[in-house]
């Protein structure tokens, strides 16, 4: 299995959206707007590998940060790359920074991108591993939006009954893709 | 057309149910809540630090530029974290090992940073404090309904003690199972807000 095939197949099973429940707002957002999904993708991706790459930094520098306060340290170093971000933006151009600035906190103070650097920090061993984590999870955000914005028309319209229509149609959708990489991932 | 029902204070409980209708802080309440215990510690670690935390924040001043505003939400969020993470751990070690990471997580829901920069900060006095709390007793009620519904049918148990109910379904104890759980329940809720709509609509 060549090394590309494997990340996508990581980025499936081990999704941060189906099989741990983070980031459900994030891309039901992204769901929702037609043309800024890539974006919002993109965002988040460079958020967790850049975010993961920085906490490894910091528990190397801190290896006794009580648990307690690993949030504080964690949302202090997302609040760096918010600011960053926004002035990345700037730099691409004017019209995507007012295109994309309305993403940028929702992209940044969310379960999935905070949720990515706790777990990375539980887990990783080197900086390698760290960003290449913070990476197959951006991707597999990526992954967990489309799967949905493809279906999304669907489960808004009319068609489907008023009472199930929108979120829980949504969360109907994203437990059946759920159970589908759980049983995947039990093999 | 049926009227557009009138905004109340009361609406988080019910009507805009920050889990079941918002879809806002979905993700520990599926993954967490798996048994009424668990339910229980993650609404009151949620209800503590959201209540504390937006509190604070009405104190933010309005000067400051939107982004630093939201920073400072969640720094806030984080602080007021650490002494109720303190005492979590050495009152229920097992319930708060068990949700792992999604204690820490609830520093960044949407309630503390966006919710409160749109909504909770642009009321002030008692409208803020009834406000807040719907939206906080609304997200403990969708908790431990999942709780209990998942305790029940996964293991057949309540608090531990077995029920008696044998058709049990070890499925719904898994992440998938909360999904299709809170999905079902968030039907529920739906169809019952039409309802009240439309009974509200014939009666007036």
């Amino acid at each position: 299995m060549t090394p590309f095939l494997s990340l996508i197949l990581t980025a499936f099973t081990a999704n941060l959206i189906f099989t741990k429940a983070l980031g459900i707002s994030t891309i039901t957002a992204s769901a929702k707007s037609k043309t800024d999904f890539v974006g919002i993708g993109l965002m988040v991706t460079l958020l967790t590998t850049v975010g993961c790459g920085i906490t490894y930094g910091i528990n190397r520098l801190f290896p006794a940060l009580d648990t307690a306060y690993r949030p504080a340290a964690y949302i202090l170093v997302l609040a760096v790359l918010y600011i960053l971000l926004l002035v990345l933006l700037q730099a691409v151009g004017r019209p995507t920074f007012l295109r994309f600035r309305k993403y940028v906190h929702l992209c940044t103070f969310n379960c999935a991108v905070l949720g990515t650097l706790l777990l990375s920090a539980a887990q990783s061993t080197s900086l390698a591993a760290s960003l290449q984590f913070g990476a197959v999870s951006g991707l597999g955000f990526v992954v967990g939006a489309w799967a949905l914005k493809a279906v999304y028309p669907k489960l808004t319209c009319d068609r489907v009954p008023a009472s199930v229509r929108g979120y829980p149609a949504i969360l109907l959708y994203i437990g059946i893709l759920s159970m589908a990489l759980y049983a995947a991932n039990m093999k | 057309m049926g009227t557009k029902r009138k905004k109340t204070i009361y609406d988080g409980f019910f009507y805009k149910n920050p889990v079941l209708i918002g879809g806002l802080i979905s993700g520990p309440v599926i993954v967490c809540a798996d048994t009424l215990a668990h339910a229980l510690v993650l609404s009151l670690v949620f209800s503590v630090l959201t209540f504390i935390s937006v509190m604070l924040s009405a104190f933010v001043p309005r000067r400051l530029v939107y982004g630093l505003r939201i920073i400072v939400y969640s720094l806030i969020a984080a602080l007021v974290y650490v002494p109720i993470a303190k005492v979590c751990v050495s009152s229920f070690p097992e319930e708060v090992e068990a949700m792992g990471i999604y204690l820490p997580l609830l520093t960044v829901s949407s309630l503390v940073t966006t919710q409160t920069e749109f909504l909770f900060n642009r009321q002030d006095g008692v409208t803020l404090f009834v406000t807040l709390l719907c939206y906080i007793l609304g997200f403990d009620l969708a908790a431990l309904l999942v709780g209990f519904i998942r305790e029940l049918l996964a293991y057949g148990t309540m608090f531990g003690t077995l029920t008696g109910f044998r058709h049990t379904m070890p499925g719904l104890a898994t992440t998938p199972g909360g999904f299709l759980v809170t999905g079902l329940l968030a039907v529920c809720f739906h169809k019952l807000r039409i309802l009240f709509r439309q009974r509200k609509e014939h009666a007036s």
